[in-house]
């Protein structure tokens, strides 16, 4: 009896180990299988399109109307594809919506961590959390039923003629949206900062302030920019704000006064309603898709390494 | 009767008329009488009597916990810091009291400088790592003045040689002993009048501390050095006085000499014998 017991496990806890051990595989095995296919479907389909469009024209030209005619003698449907207008839309946007957010979130990250109290810490950081967790459909309609009136009328007043659909509606809320990202990531990079260097800095009699403009801010730039950068990968994926906030027109400008439209919102016009599913139309989601993708993954995977190693200087 | 308590603090009973007299001759730069420092009304040092001397290397020893590091916190109010922390009874420098209503710890902190356990540069460079003091207190910003207050600290603090050539390399970028000389470079830049110490060399290798305790050596003919130190043989090393610490109290203080070969009280011949601490 003593002899077997070195040598011998009942079977069954082998084949549950493995099975375990299989089903666990397998979970992870899928969700890395459907983000592969994905991005695989979003390149092919790109492909397609470029077959039709010339990639140089999608990239570099700055005219964006995407109806493409049904019939020869359609007027005006002859379908261009310059994606500039929609990158510029979607970069004033989010550039309105980060200098609303940026200092926003900073200065509150500041305060959080530098001269709230306990108390006052425990209330206000939730508070922000929870301005984190509204629907963006809901801050969507927030903007387009009260912060674009009421831009469009204050414009009115100082005699400033401001489009409905203004990008700075949008980019104002969008703004909103995204302090709680940037102050929460700048909150914790702010408290990384070793207490060493705040005494180091107090000691040789330097105020509160003084310490945190000259040691604690420039020590912790470095992974804030890395915070915003991760801020504005978001800005620039954000739908339903612009899908509700931002117009449809493509206009090439530069003023956030005017009507803009984006790069997601034109994703949500091409495909919905009915489409033929090989238009060069269609198509244009794809490859705007895969731009979108591109450029957010990019600023996602530069501003987490900041932030990583941020982190890892003060381990 | 000041007189008096310079000669006999609390706590203290020796008998050395030779090291009493030459007390006498010397000034205390700073008086520290009934001194009693609590965390969140948890006693940390109760009734500290200490004198220390002008241009002198006093250490603080004792056994972790015992109040040395709390007491040299006091002296230059980093304890304000410390929401929860109560201090009472009084401190002066050159008999003014520290704690007084309109005493302005900006000033005061740049007439005592402080070293720190860790090396704490900034993660600037070198140069504005020294010049950082002199930029607050509006001693000079730029040009020649602050050129010249950078590279005299450098020298005294013994690192001006090494980094002569690199003042704009990061300060992170330093050895440890390097980092630690540049901190006490940065505390020296806006000219105090004492300098404390919190067991400077403890994250130091002994090459390292050996070239810090020879500086501690130097700096003591221009400056009033406190140190806390874990390091016996360090505090007989660089003290001209040492004061011994021992759960909160303040058990003895005198000659370095007479604490490591001659102590009055059982406690610090127990400690500095090793069978305490």
């Amino acid at each position: 009896m003593s002899t077997s017991s070195l040598t011998t496990r009942h079977p069954n806890q082998i084949l549950v180990e493995r099975l375990i051990r299989a089903i666990l595989f397998s979970c992870s095995a899928v969700a890395i299988f459907i983000t592969v296919g994905i991005v695989a479907s979003l390149i092919f389909e790109a492909a397609l399109f470029f077959q039709s469009v010339s990639i140089f024209e999608f990239l570099f030209g700055t005219e964006w109307s995407p109806q493409t005619a049904l019939r020869e003698d359609q007027v005006g449907a002859s379908g261009r594809f310059g994606a500039v207008p929609l990158f510029v839309g979607t970069g004033l946007i989010s550039t309105v919506a980060l200098c609303v957010s940026a200092p926003l979130g900073i200065f509150s990250a500041i305060y959080l961590a530098e001269y709230a109290s306990d108390g006052v810490r425990s209330f206000v950081k939730p508070l922000l959390e929870i301005l984190a967790g509204i629907p963006t459909v809901v801050y969507g309609f927030f903007a387009a039923i009260v912060i674009a009136p009421a831009i469009s009328d204050f414009g009115k007043v100082v005699g400033l003629e401001v489009a409905y659909e203004s990008a700075l509606a949008a980019g104002l809320v969008m703004g909103v949206m995204i302090i709680p990202l940037i102050s929460s990531i700048s909150d914790d990079i702010i408290k990384a900062v070793p207490d060493s260097l705040r005494e180091g800095s107090r000691g040789l009699g330097a105020t509160k302030s003084e310490t945190i403009r000259r040691v604690v801010l420039p020590a912790a730039l470095p992974g804030i920019a890395g915070g915003i950068l991760l801020a504005t990968s978001r800005a620039i994926g954000e739908t339903m704000i612009v899908v509700m906030a931002a117009g449809l027109a493509a206009n090439l400008t530069f003023n956030p006064l005017e009507a803009v439209t984006t790069v997601t919102v034109q994703i949500v016009v091409l495909l919905t309603g009915d489409q033929e599913f090989d238009s060069p139309k269609t198509l244009a989601a794809f490859a705007l898709g895969l731009a979108l993708f591109c450029v957010t993954l990019v600023l996602n995977v530069v501003g987490s390494q900041i932030v990583k190693k941020f982190r890892e200087q003060y381990d | 009767m000041l007189e008096n308590k310079l000669i006999q603090p609390l706590n203290v009973s020796y008998s050395s008329d030779e090291a009493g007299s030459e007390r006498a001759d010397e000034a205390a730069k700073i008086v520290a009488s009934g001194v009693n420092v609590s965390y969140a009304g948890r006693p940390a040092i109760t009734n500290v009597n200490l004198n220390i001397r002008s241009k002198a290397v006093t250490a603080l020893i004792g056994p972790s916990g015992c109040g040395k590091t709390t007491f040299l916190r006091c002296i230059n109010r980093m304890n304000d810091l410390i929401e929860t922390c109560q201090v009472s009874g009084s401190i002066t420098l050159d008999n003014e009291d520290v704690y007084g209503d309109d005493v302005d710890v900006v000033v005061l902190r740049r007439r005592i400088g402080m070293v720190f356990q860790k090396p704490n540069p900034f993660p600037k460079s070198i140069f504005e790592n020294v010049a950082y003091g002199p930029r607050i207190h509006g001693q000079a910003n730029k040009g020649d003045d602050l050129n010249e207050i950078v590279e005299r600290s450098l020298i005294r603090a013994g690192l001006w040689d090494e980094v002569k050539d690199r003042l704009d390399a990061p300060a992170t970028g330093l050895s440890g002993g390097q980092q630690q000389r540049l901190c006490i470079a940065r505390a020296i830049a806006v000219e105090p009048d004492v300098i404390l110490m919190d067991e400077p060399c403890s994250a130091l290798d002994p090459i390292a501390t050996a070239r810090i305790e020879e500086l501690i050596d130097d700096l003591k003919t221009k400056y009033t050095i406190v140190i806390v130190t874990h390091s016996m043989q360090q505090a007989a090393r660089v003290s001209q006085r040492t004061a011994f610490f021992h759960l909160g109290e303040l058990v003895e203080e005198n000659e370095a000499k007479v604490i490591f070969t001659n102590p009055s009280d059982d406690r610090t011949r127990a400690y500095v014998t090793g069978s305490i601490g």
